[in-house]
């Protein structure tokens, strides 16, 4: 099954810029609004701290193959 | 001059005596020290019928490819004369002529008009002149009620007229140049071929490939099958790049966590190669290729629709068998192996968390009021994650209706990766797995399969609509390209999924 979401959302520490750039996008509805060099910046880091113990998690999960499993006879 | 071609009359009655048809179309019949192998070309037989064929085309002296590379590499040296030519059974809608036209005219006029009716061909087995192991290289279609979800479209050239089918590849192990391993790979390699543009490896080529390092026994006769470390061997000699995805669950939570496993790849078009360990039949390997129909909306998938070279196309792995049977279920499910196209570097498992991340990263800043201490809960919903070509998506994004159109214009003009994984965002109480195209989509993550999952270097586009929460939002819709801008969208319609992500070019 499709991964059921469950999701609480709360504010980052760039909520406040974010909020400011999507209210300036929003007075001009279509058009691209960049969002500052220095939010952007910090964003991909912030997003990436979020996933961190996630993605980690899979890692050792995906690296972890058992070596009987490797051995296995199949046919 | 003798034909090479002629017709038989198909139904039940030929299903229900598959022994005579196979003695009659391909000569293989049983002595007192062997009995011709049944099991799949009953099967094939069956799944004929439940398509609707209505007439055999029985195509002699074919040579086929993958047997004449099985030939040379074993039938050969033997000293019963083994031929090296296949019979070719084609299949199709169309009555069989009464009386059965045996002057090359009229055969040649069934074919034409074969040709002139739309999905009138069901696609062809190639019988082997093996009685052990009939079924060589199949293809015939799925069944629209079970659909595969890892096939393609294979052009079929009988009498100058071209057909095709549209299916995924099949075939019999032969216990002698393959096992269950190599006909497991062979069948999930043949059916990407096209769109890896990939050489079309043989079930003699897999195994020399799969033993070039490591050989723990004799090459050929390969009965004991591969290990799964030479498995990956041969999937990585073909240029795919395996993934391997342990299943360390067990209990009752195991067939589950298989297909939540599988299914992101499957979504892909990309068949899983399914490793099964059961204590009285040890290790076997089939190929997933979809996933068997959830009961009702909003519920898992059934199984796996699987090919299993033992017994034969399009059939279910249910999630478990009753205890002491010998059949195999998901729950004997050791772990998969995903021939992933190259570049891939971030599995469906690593970009799911990155979607959420994106998703709770961006959705405060699209509320009308902040969150409030201890966060908002969203409306109910389903991920779907699949491997998309920027083909495809832009393709979607061109003919979706529904979609807003500056999000459509930045999604049709903006640069993309190869390969994305689009984690698509549905409304869970409309949501149905068995319809991806319904319109219960309500945003998507759009991140770079080739970026590195943790430094937050993914994303290429995250689009959120008011209907992700039950709290009123700035606008819509919002758009976030990975480039750094941000589109409030005028419209936030639910749109429907992308069904072919992998796209039919």
């Amino acid at each position: 099954m499709a991964l059921v979401l469950s999701l609480r959302v709360g504010a980052g520490s760039l909520t406040t810029e974010l909020r400011d750039v999507v209210r300036r996008a929003s007075a001009q509805v279509g058009q691209a609004v960049e969002i500052p060099s220095a939010v952007a910046d910090r964003m991909s880091d912030e997003v990436a701290a979020q996933a961190v113990a996630d993605v980690l998690e899979v890692r050792r999960r995906e690296r972890s193959v058992p070596a009987d499993v490797l051995a296995l006879h199949i046919g | 001059m003798p034909s090479r071609y002629h017709l038989v009359a198909f139904g039940p009655a030929e299903v229900a005596k598959p022994e005579a048809l196979l003695a009659s179309v391909a000569q293989l019949k049983g002595t007192a020290l062997g009995q011709p192998s049944l099991q799949q070309w009953k099967a094939i037989l069956s799944h004929l019928n439940s398509s609707g064929a209505k007439t055999l085309l029985i195509q002699d002296g074919v040579r086929d490819p993958d047997f004449l590379e099985e030939y040379e590499a074993f039938y050969s040296r033997q000293q019963r004369s083994v031929s090296r030519l296949c019979i070719r059974v084609h299949a199709f809608k169309l009555d069989c002529p009464d009386p059965v036209p045996t002057a090359s005219q009229q055969l040649l006029a069934f074919v034409d008009e074969a040709a002139s009716q739309q999905d009138s061909y069901l696609g062809f087995v190639t019988i082997r002149p093996l009685r052990h192991a009939p079924v060589g290289a199949t293809i015939i279609q799925d069944l629209p009620s079970i659909p595969a979800l890892c096939k393609d479209y294979f052009p079929v050239h009988i009498a100058g007229t071209k057909f095709t089918v549209h299916g995924t590849p099949y075939l019999q192990q032969d216990n002698a140049v393959g096992a269950c391993a190599q006909a497991s790979i062979w069948m999930a390699l043949r059916t990407l071929r096209r769109r890896a543009g990939n050489s079309a490896y043989s079930p003699a080529q897999l195994t020399v490939s799969a033993t070039k390092y490591t050989a723990l026994n004799r090459v050929f006769p390969g009965r004991g099958g591969l290990t799964v470390g030479q498995m990956l061997e041969a999937i990585r000699a073909s240029n795919h790049d395996p993934l391997v995805i342990p299943i360390q669950v067990s209990g009752k939570q195991k067939p589950e966590a298989v297909i939540r496993q599988a299914q992101p790849y499957l979504e892909s078009g990309l068949p899983v190669v399914t490793l099964l360990h059961h204590p009285k039949t040890l290790g076997h390997a089939v190929v997933a290729i979809g996933l068997s129909p959830a009961p009702a909306v909003n519920h898992s998938p059934a199984g796996l629709l699987i090919h299993n070279d033992n017994e034969g196309p399009y059939l279910e792995l249910p999630r478990s068998v009753a205890g002491g049977s010998d059949k195999y279920s998901l729950a004997h499910t050791t772990n998969l192996i995903v021939p992933l196209p190259e570049g891939v570097f971030m599995s469906a498992a690593e970009a799911e968390p990155q979607a959420m991340a994106a998703l709770s990263f961006w959705l405060p800043s699209f509320l009308v009021t902040p969150a409030v201490p201890g966060g908002l809960t969203l409306n109910p919903a389903i991920l779907r994650t699949y491997l998309c070509t920027r083909h495809s998506f832009r393709s979607w994004a061109k003919d979706c209706a529904q979609l807003d159109s500056a999000a459509k214009d930045v999604y049709r003009i903006s640069e993309m990766p190869r390969l994305v994984w689009v984690i698509e965002i549905h409304d869970s109480t409309v949501y149905d797995p068995n319809k991806p195209g319904l319109q219960s989509r309500v945003g998507e993550v759009v991140l770079d399969s080739a970026a590195d999952a943790l430094h937050g270097d993914a994303l290429v586009f995250i689009r959120l609509t008011s209907k992700l929460v039950p709290v009123p939002t700035t606008q819509p819709g919002l758009l976030v390209t990975g480039e750094g801008a941000v589109i409030a969208l005028a419209t936030g319609e639910a749109v429907g999924g992308i069904t072919e992500p992998w796209g039919k070019d």
